[in-house]
C-alpha cells in the first residue's frame, strides 16, 4: 500500500513467497519496470513482483537503495559535501562487495535485474559473469556455465581452423 | 559417472581475475533461500546440460584445488538465465572487445555461435563497447600489417581480405590510410579511388571528380585521399561502416605545388561537390595521411605547415607551423588533442615538444607550447639518434616512431612505449593505424562462405606470401 512516511512516498513490493517490502518510491523507481507501473497509475496497492523470491528481492532493494540518486531520496546535502568522483568511487567499492555472492545468487540477480529493468544491476552482474570466465579455457567456460559442447569433433575443428589465430 | 566427471574436470589455471571469482569458492554452494525456478521450459534448450547430468558435474576450482560439485539449485539459476537467448546475449555482449573474444566463444556450443554471429548482436556488441581497439598499422601498403596486440588477439595481414584488383600483378593503387575501419586507395592511372573494407575485402570504386580530373589531366601532380564514415544514426559506433554513408575527400597539388585543390564525394548523393583551392608554399607530405580533428581534415605540408579542410565551414586553408620550428618532415606529427583541438608534436633531438592551437584572452588563435614534453632518452634503446615519426592514431592518441631497431608505439597519455616491429635498419614507410572491432569479418565469413570466400582467400595468399618476411616482429 502506498503510504507516506516523513514526507517520502512509500511503495509496497511483494515477493511470490509472501514477503512484503516497504520502500521509498524513488528507490523502487530505480527499476524501469516499476517506474512505468507507477507512472501508468497501476501501483495503488502493493506491487507483486513475480519470479523473484524474497531473498533476491531484498538484495535488489539493497542495490537500489544505494544507487538511488543522492539529490532525490537521501537529500541534497550528500551531493553538496561529497565530490561526484568520490561518490562514484565509493559506489564502485560498494558494488564490488555487493556482487561477492555465490553463483546461484548472481544468476538470480541477473534475471531479476533484467525483469525489473535495472540497468546498473544488470551491468554489474553480467560483467562479473564475463570477467569470471573470460580468461578461462573453453572447457572451463562450458563447465562453469553448465553448457554442453554439442559440436561434433570435426565441426569444432573447422571452427577452430577458421580463426586459428584466435586459439593460439 | 566418474569418467564423465574426470573429463569435465578442468586443469588448474594460472590466473583468474576478479574478486567475485574468489568469493565463489567460499560462498555456500546451496542457498537455502533459493527457490525453485518458475518454469524450466526455456532452461532446457540447446547447449545447456540436462538436469540428469548436473549432479555429476565437477569442476576443479582454479584457486582451491578441491573439486566442486554444483547442486541442482545452482544449475537451475544458471539455466534460467543462460537458457534465455536475450539474457545470454546480455551477458555475451560484455565479452572484451578483443578480436579473439567472439571466435573463441563461438566454439563453446552451437547456440552461442548462432547468437554471436547474428548481425543484430554484433551491432549491440559494438554499441556496448563504443571504442574499437587499435589492431595495428598498415605499413605503407595494403598487404603489410604490423599488429600491436598480443596473442591470441594478434591480427596479421593474413587476417584481412585484400582488395580485388583487375590487374593482379601490376596494381598501381596507392594506399592512402584508413579511418572508421575503412581504407582508401588511389589509382592515378585509372583515375579512380577505392574505399576498401579490409575485414571483408568489399570495396567501392569512385571515379576522380571530373572538375579536378580535367584540370590536371596529363600533368604530373600528387593525389591524396581520405575517407570518413558519415553515418548519422543515433548512437552509431564505427566498426562495420562499409554499408554506411561515407565521405571521400580527394586532395591534389597542382601548378608545381603552388596550389592545393580538394573535392568531397558524398556516397548518399553519389556525386562530388565543388572544388576548393588554396595557395600552398610546398607539397603535401607524401608520408602522412590526414588526421581528423573536430570537423576538419588536416594534412601536413612539407616543412611543418598544416592544410585544413573544414567540413562545417566548407573551407580549405593553411595554418602555419609554430615559429622557430625548423626540422624535417619526419619530426612533425599532427595530433588530435584531448579536448578535440588541433595539436602538433615536434621532435627536437630526442625530446617531443607538444603544441596546441588555442585562443588567447583577446580571442586570437595561435600555437601554444605545452608544459608537457616527452623525453625519449631512456625510453628507446641507446644510440638511437635518428628517431622519426611515421604514424599516429587519432582515436587512441598513439604515435609511431621509427628507429634503427625498428618501430615503436608511444601512447601520449600513459607514455607507454612498445616495440612493435624489430629490424636492423631504419624504415620510413608510413604507418596507417587500423582500429576496428573484429566483427565485420565474422559477418563476412558467415554470409560469404561460398565462392567469394574462397576467392578472397586465394587473393589474400597471393598478395601476402611475397611480403611475409617483411612483417617485422612476426615471431
Amino acid at each position: 500500500m502506498a503510504t507516506r512516511e516523513a514526507g517520502k512516498k512509500m511503495i509496497m513490493l511483494k515477493s511470490p513467497d509472501g514477503m512484503e517490502f516497504e520502500v521509498e518510491e524513488a528507490v523502487a523507481m530505480e527499476s524501469q519496470t516499476i517506474r512505468k507501473m507507477i507512472e501508468d497509475d497501476c501501483a495503488d496497492t502493493a506491487i507483486l513482483i513475480p519470479n523473484i523470491n524474497s531473498k533476491i528481492l531484498s538484495r535488489v532493494i539493497e542495490y537500489c537503495n544505494k544507487h538511488v540518486p543522492t539529490t532525490g531520496a537521501t537529500g541534497a546535502a550528500a551531493s553538496d559535501t561529497v565530490a561526484p568522483a568520490a561518490l562514484a568511487e565509493d559506489l564502485k567499492i560498494w558494488d564490488a562487495e555487493f556482487i561477492k555472492v555465490n553463483r546461484a545468487t548472481r544468476f538470480d540477480l541477473i534475471q531479476a535485474a533484467s525483469y525489473l529493468n535495472i540497468k546498473g544491476l544488470l551491468d554489474l552482474t553480467s560483467q562479473t559473469t564475463i570477467d569470471t570466465i573470460s580468461d578461462n579455457s573453453l572447457e572451463e567456460i562450458r563447465s562453469f556455465l553448465s553448457t554442453k559442447n554439442d559440436y561434433l569433433p570435426e565441426e569444432e575443428q573447422t571452427i577452430r581452423r577458421e580463426n586459428q589465430w584466435a586459439f593460439q | 559417472m566418474s569418467g564423465a566427471a574426470g573429463e569435465l574436470t578442468a586443469p588448474p589455471r594460472r590466473r583468474r581475475s576478479g574478486r567475485a571469482a574468489q568469493r565463489e569458492e567460499t560462498a555456500p554452494l546451496l542457498d537455502p533461500a533459493a527457490e525453485a525456478p518458475q518454469g524450466r521450459g526455456s532452461a532446457e534448450r540447446g547447449g545447456l546440460l540436462d538436469p540428469a547430468e548436473v549432479p555429476q558435474l565437477q569442476w576443479a576450482d582454479p584457486i582451491s584445488s578441491s573439486p566442486r560439485v554444483y547442486g541442482r539449485k545452482q544449475w537451475r539459476a544458471v539455466c534460467k538465465v543462460l537458457g534465455n537467448d536475450n539474457l545470454l546475449a546480455e551477458i555475451l555482449v560484455r565479452l572484451p572487445p578483443k578480436p579473439s573474444s567472439l571466435p573463441r566463444a563461438s566454439a563453446v556450443c552451437k547456440r552461442w555461435r548462432g547468437i554471436l554471429s547474428d548481425p543484430e548482436f554484433l551491432k549491440r556488441f559494438r554499441k556496448h563497447h563504443r571504442k574499437p581497439p587499435l589492431l595495428g598499422f598498415f605499413e605503407g601498403y595494403a598487404n603489410r600489417f604490423a599488429p600491436v596486440m598480443d596473442s591470441p588477439d594478434r591480427i596479421t595481414a593474413s587476417c584481412f581480405s585484400m582488395p580485388k584488383s583487375s590487374t593482379r600483378y601490376n596494381d598501381h593503387r596507392e594506399y592512402m590510410g584508413c579511418r572508421h575501419g575503412l581504407a582508401v586507395l588511389v589509382n592515378k592511372q585509372e583515375r579512380k579511388t577505392f574505399v576498401w573494407d579490409p575485414l571483408t575485402g568489399r570495396q567501392h570504386s569512385v571515379d576522380f571528380p571530373p572538375g579536378l580530373d580535367d584540370a590536371f589531366a596529363g600533368n604530373f601532380c600528387m593525389w591524396r585521399g581520405a575517407v570518413l564514415c558519415a553515418d548519422a544514426e543515433d548512437g552509431h559506433v564505427h566498426g562495420d561502416c562499409f554499408s554506411s554513408p561515407f565521405k571521400l575527400v580527394l586532395l591534389c597539388c597542382g601548378g608545381y605545388n603552388t596550389q592545393a585543390f580538394c573535392s568531397v564525394y558524398d556516397s548518399v548523393s553519389g556525386v562530388w561537390g565543388g572544388v576548393f583551392s588554396t595557395a600552398i608554399s610546398r607539397t603535401i607530405s607524401l608520408l602522412r595521411p590526414s588526421i581528423l580533428v573536430g570537423d576538419a581534415l588536416c594534412w601536413l605540408i612539407s616543412g611543418g605547415d598544416i592544410l585544413v579542410f573544414d567540413f562545417k565551414c566548407q573551407s580549405l586553408d593553411v595554418i602555419e607551423k609554430p615559429a622557430f620550428c625548423y626540422v624535417t618532415d619526419g619530426c612533425f606529427q599532427i595530433l588530435r588533442m584531448e579536448g578535440g583541438g588541433l595539436g602538433l608534436a615536434v621532435l627536437l633531438d630526442l625530446t617531443i615538444q607538444l603544441w596546441e592551437r588555442k585562443s588567447n584572452s583577446d580571442g586570437v588563435v595561435g600555437w601554444v607550447l605545452l608544459k608537457k614534453t616527452i623525453p625519449l632518452e631512456g625510453m628507446v634503446p641507446r644510440g638511437m639518434n635518428s628517431v622519426r615519426f611515421v604514424g599516429y592514431d587519432e582515436d587512441t592518441n598513439v604515435i609511431v616512431l621509427t628507429s634503427m631497431t625498428g618501430n615503436f608505439t608511444l601512447q601520449l597519455d600513459s607514455m607507454q612505449i612498445k616495440h612493435i616491429v624489430k629490424r636492423n635498419n631504419i624504415c620510413y614507410d608510413p604507418f596507417y593505424p587500423y582500429t576496428n572491432f573484429y566483427t565485420a569479418a565474422r559477418q563476412g565469413s558467415r554470409s560469404g562462405r561460398g565462392e567469394s570466400g574462397t576467392n578472397c582467400d586465394r587473393t589474400r595468399s597471393a598478395n601476402i606470401l611475397p611480403w611475409s618476411n617483411n612483417l617485422g616482429s612476426g615471431s
